[in-house]
């Protein structure tokens, strides 16, 4: 592709093909080179808001910070004080972990303002046109009109699934977990080769499924880098389809496959799709992996390393296969408090 | 979401992650969520080249 970005009027439209949605009252950092993510927050408007900020994400810059690494910060918000003192704020501490601030730039929808040398200039229509048409040329999805219509896209009708939900769980009870994870093994391979939206009857067998913990890990196992986009379409249909009873493991399956997409906003919101009245573990490690800014490639990692142990054990000292326990992980009912409103 | 972690049993896979992270509960208000977009595709925005 040609170089797309040659202004700030044209990098304040390119932000949300990167994002997924129009960034609204946030701050983002924009990498110059990789290594670096792209971090979105929300503005902070206060000194102590400013230092939890940069306490928040010092770890993940500090980690993948190469030498020479540049910057920019982008604050969109027509608060231009509260982004020139958080950009500065930021910019200072970026640069004692060896990260270089190469522009500040505010925007406030109509108009940009760059920092560091006071130009300025609008933001256009025709430059927004522009860089979407490079973006569908691409392939790319357009983004959202804002990380809510973001959240909203995973909520679908869930009545019909609701529906033949009691004669699954029926079901279930007369079948063997190991043979149930074998037709969700199946059923995944299948939805990998031909992509077919699953039937009601089939969805709700797979979230009966799913309640298997060692159904869930297996599926959760099969993962990788290259089928990330499988399982995205996959979970995003289930959990848009899901009533709130099976809810817990198809969303948190979202949100691990987002995250290992390199997806975090997604993540995010795909985490908030699990009932607040339903704990459940691994929504909230991914929770963690998500606020600690963990790269993906650390899990990959981890599990090629986890191989490499398996293959040098005899095969007598190899773990049981997922199955071996008949583990339940029905989540535990808790009354619905302090709910977080989606994050925005 | 509840971001309870205290389930009392974790799956294998579920204690592999855990491995790799540190817990920060306080730090999931949604407005202090971080949204962390790694290999981002840098070419979409500057070409492939700086």
């Amino acid at each position: 592709m040609d170089l797309v970005v040659q202004s700030p009027d044209e990098l304040l439209a390119a932000v949300p093909h990167v994002l997924g949605f129009k960034p609204e009252e946030s701050i983002i950092l924009v990498p110059f080179g990789p290594g670096l993510p792209i971090t979105r927050v929300d503005l902070p408007k206060t000194a102590r808001d400013r230092d939890e900020l940069w306490d928040a994400i010092a770890d993940v810059y500090g980690r993948h910070a190469r030498p020479d690494a540049r910057v920019g910060i982008v604050c969109i918000t027509e608060d231009r004080r509260s982004a020139e003192l958080a950009s500065q704020h930021l910019s200072t501490h970026l640069d004692t972990v060896g990260i270089t601030t190469h522009l500040r730039l505010w925007a406030d929808g109509e108009r940009w303002r760059e920092f560091n040398t006071g130009a300025t200039g609008l933001q256009t229509q025709a430059t927004a046109e522009r860089i979407a048409a490079k973006t569908v040329l691409t392939g790319a999805v357009q983004p959202a009109a804002n990380r809510a219509s973001l959240a909203a896209s995973l909520v679908g009708d869930r009545e019909p699934l609701a529906q033949v939900l009691p004669e699954a769980r029926a079901a279930a009870v007369t079948r063997s977990p190991s043979g149930e994870r074998e037709w969700a093994l199946d059923r995944l391979e299948q939805f990998h080769a031909d992509g077919n939206r699953l039937t009601d009857v089939d969805g709700a067998r797979m979230l009966m499924a799913l309640e298997t913990i060692s159904t869930r890990d297996a599926l959760w196992e099969d993962m990788n880098s290259q089928n990330t986009a499988s399982h995205i379409s996959l979970w995003t249909d289930l959990t848009r389809r899901a009533p709130d009873e099976v809810r817990t493991a198809p969303a948190s399956m979202l949100g691990f496959a987002s995250w290992l997409r390199g997806d975090g906003a997604r993540a995010w919101c795909a985490l908030d799709e699990v009932p607040a009245d339903r704990p459940y573990s691994m929504a909230a490690i991914v929770a963690s992996a998500l606020q600690n800014g963990l790269h993906p490639r650390e899990w990959e990692r981890h599990q090629a390393q986890m191989r490499e142990v398996a293959a040098e054990l005899d095969e007598s000292f190899v773990p049981k296969p997922p199955g071996h326990h008949n583990q339940r992980d029905a989540p535990r009912a808790q009354p619905a408090t302090n709910r977080p409103a989606p994050g925005r | 979401m509840n971001h309870d972690d205290s389930t009392p049993q974790q799956s294998v896979t579920e204690r592999q992650l855990r491995r790799l992270v540190v817990p920060a509960p306080a730090a999931y208000d949604p407005r202090k969520r971080i949204d962390v977009i790694h290999e981002p595709d840098l070419d979409l925005l500057w070409g492939g080249t700086e």
